[in-house]
């Protein structure tokens, strides 16, 4: 039984190593995703100068911290591949039944998939997009090379977490005919609790309260935190057991809304 | 245009209006998903504005005014002009060559192609945010209007453009349509983060500045520099988008779908 799993573990890696490869070799692709997103980011950054030139209210973090926050926050966005996409295809254009009957599930092969593209996006935004921000800002977060690998360490995971939500989002193809309505929805919950346009830190009492009980919380804030000083949050202990905790549900989650839509499928047709 | 090309346009916009409604209760259920995603979006603003009062000059109402005018475009977009956002998959899967043989206009085949069933929705819920922001501000209605329409023709050039480039990017089409999202998402930050160099790229290769940044400034401050500057970036997104697309077709009537791609 062990040798089982561990040889469906192997079939998901080597999917995922497929992905990765196949990632990398749409290099242009690559490249123009990328320098999108490093457009974004010096957005942020130039949002943040702004606020911070005119001065009307008083930022609790240094400027380049809230600045390096941002651009981590927009970089977790652009880390994932669109999943969600892929699993709506499979689903309008019926090749999920063919997908269904394999002996690998599903869900987790396309999971995988998107942890394999994931990691080719973290290879280059790592090296090459943290680059083009330091140099942009002009200096480290107060936190130091530490904190940014925390951080980057952490947003690695959360986005792992959000690849799962897209896969949720995915699978309501074959609820509602199309997974764009509830990713939408998905997404703003993750820019607005998550905390991508400034640090919840900032919003109102209330809402920083809900966005700390949602999974949003430790993929986008709870990593990013790490650039905006020690004291300021969480501990990186604290996070992780966080992550444990929302993969623990999430996984559950997704799984039971999985079979409860195949069995939906099956019995009804598509 | 001649009466068979209105007449067949009539057709085709009939035959989305049928699609979308075919499936009610899905449809019910998407359009309340939409109304609710464009609302949290919308209410992150508000929060941010509590917090602080002013970012370079715009506060909620420009907010509203430029969001307002985002969804109102994506929306007509989405169910007027679908087509536009799949070109990069249609490309990818050959199915131009269908429209190529239709003596119809291409543009108009591809653009009505396929519809996107949140249209509607998006274009109510664009219209009652640009009513709740003109009752703020006072703007004049018919040139909100008239600027409406400018800033959809700079979106759907914009869309044509970018999507335009799967002629040469293969698998390109999740990447298109995360693009055409963050250009909305970009026109309705505050037109004053856009300093420096950045201010060149939004009037340039990415002039998501005519679709609600200048257009802005002609309604708010009745800026008539700001509304020849709307008319001049409007036709040069058009014209630029059109030559695109022209570009780009050549190059798919000289392949096929195995060698398009090279």
């Amino acid at each position: 039984m062990e040798y089982d799993f561990l040889k469906k573990l192997h079939v998901l890696y080597v999917f995922a190593k497929t992905s990765f490869d196949d990632h990398m070799g749409h290099r242009l692709r690559l490249f123009f995703r990328f320098v999108m997103c490093v457009f974004f980011m010096f957005v942020f950054v130039e949002f943040w100068r702004l606020i911070a030139r005119e001065n009307f209210i008083d930022l609790p973090f240094p400027v380049d911290d809230v600045c390096w926050y941002a651009c981590l926050t927009q970089m977790m966005l652009f880390l994932s591949p669109r999943l969600f996409i892929s699993i709506d295809q499979d689903v309008r254009s019926g090749d999920i039944s063919y997908l269904l009957i394999r002996p690998i599930s599903y869900i987790a092969m396309r999971v995988s998939e998107g942890i394999g593209a994931m990691s080719a996006n973290a290879l280059l935004y790592y090296t090459a997009g943290i680059a083009c921000v330091g140099f942009y800002i002009g200096s480290l977060p107060s936190t130091g090379w530490v904190g940014l690998g925390t951080a980057l360490f952490f947003l690695y995971l959360g986005s792992i977490l959000h690849l799962m939500y897209q896969a949720i989002s995915g699978i309501t193809a074959l609820w509602l005919q199309q997974a764009e309505a509830f990713y939408r929805i998905y997404q703003k919950i993750l820019i607005v609790l998550g905390g991508l346009y400034m640090p919840i830190t900032l919003y109102p009492d209330w809402l920083y309260t809900l966005a700390k009980f949602t999974p949003v919380y430790v993929m986008m804030y709870g990593p990013a935190q790490f650039v905006l000083g020690w004291h300021q949050g969480d501990s990186p202990l604290e996070i992780f057991a966080l992550l444990l905790f929302w993969f623990a549900i999430t996984i559950f989650l997704l799984g039971w809304f999985y079979r409860t839509c195949v069995n939906r499928l099956e019995v009804n047709g598509g | 245009m001649d009466k068979g090309n209105l007449s067949y346009l009539w057709a085709l916009l009939k035959l989305n209006m049928k699609a979308a409604l075919a499936l009610r209760a899905a449809y019910t259920v998407r359009t309340v998903f939409n109304i609710g995603n464009h609302a949290i979006y919308l209410f992150l603003w508000v929060v941010i504005f509590k917090t602080i009062p002013s970012i370079g000059g715009w506060r909620m109402e420009h907010i509203l005014i430029a969001y307002g005018l985002g969804i109102l475009v994506w929306g007509l977009l989405s169910f007027f002009a679908a087509g536009l956002r799949t070109l990069p998959r249609q490309i990818d899967e050959g199915s131009l060559d269908v429209y190529l043989t239709n003596p119809r206009p291409l543009l108009m085949n591809i653009a009505l192609g396929s519809t996107q069933y949140a249209g509607p929705a998006e274009i109510i819920f664009g219209l009652i945010v640009l009513i709740i922001a003109g009752h703020l501000t006072a703007v004049s209605i018919p040139l909100l209007v008239f600027l409406g329409l400018c800033s959809f023709i700079v979106f759907a050039s914009l869309v044509l453009a970018y999507g335009s480039l799967g002629f040469w990017l293969k698998d390109y089409h999740s990447s298109a349509e995360e693009m055409y999202f963050n250009f909305f998402i970009m026109a309705t930050r505050p037109e004053a983060v856009f300093h420096n160099w950045m201010g060149w790229v939004i009037v340039t290769i990415m002039p998501i500045a005519f679709m609600t940044h200048i257009p802005l400034r002609a309604l708010i401050d009745n800026n008539l520099y700001a509304l020849g500057l709307t008319l001049i970036g409007t036709t040069l997104s058009a014209l630029t988008a059109y030559t695109v697309f022209k570009t780009g077709l050549k190059r798919y009537e000289s392949g096929n779908r195995f060698g398009v791609h090279g």
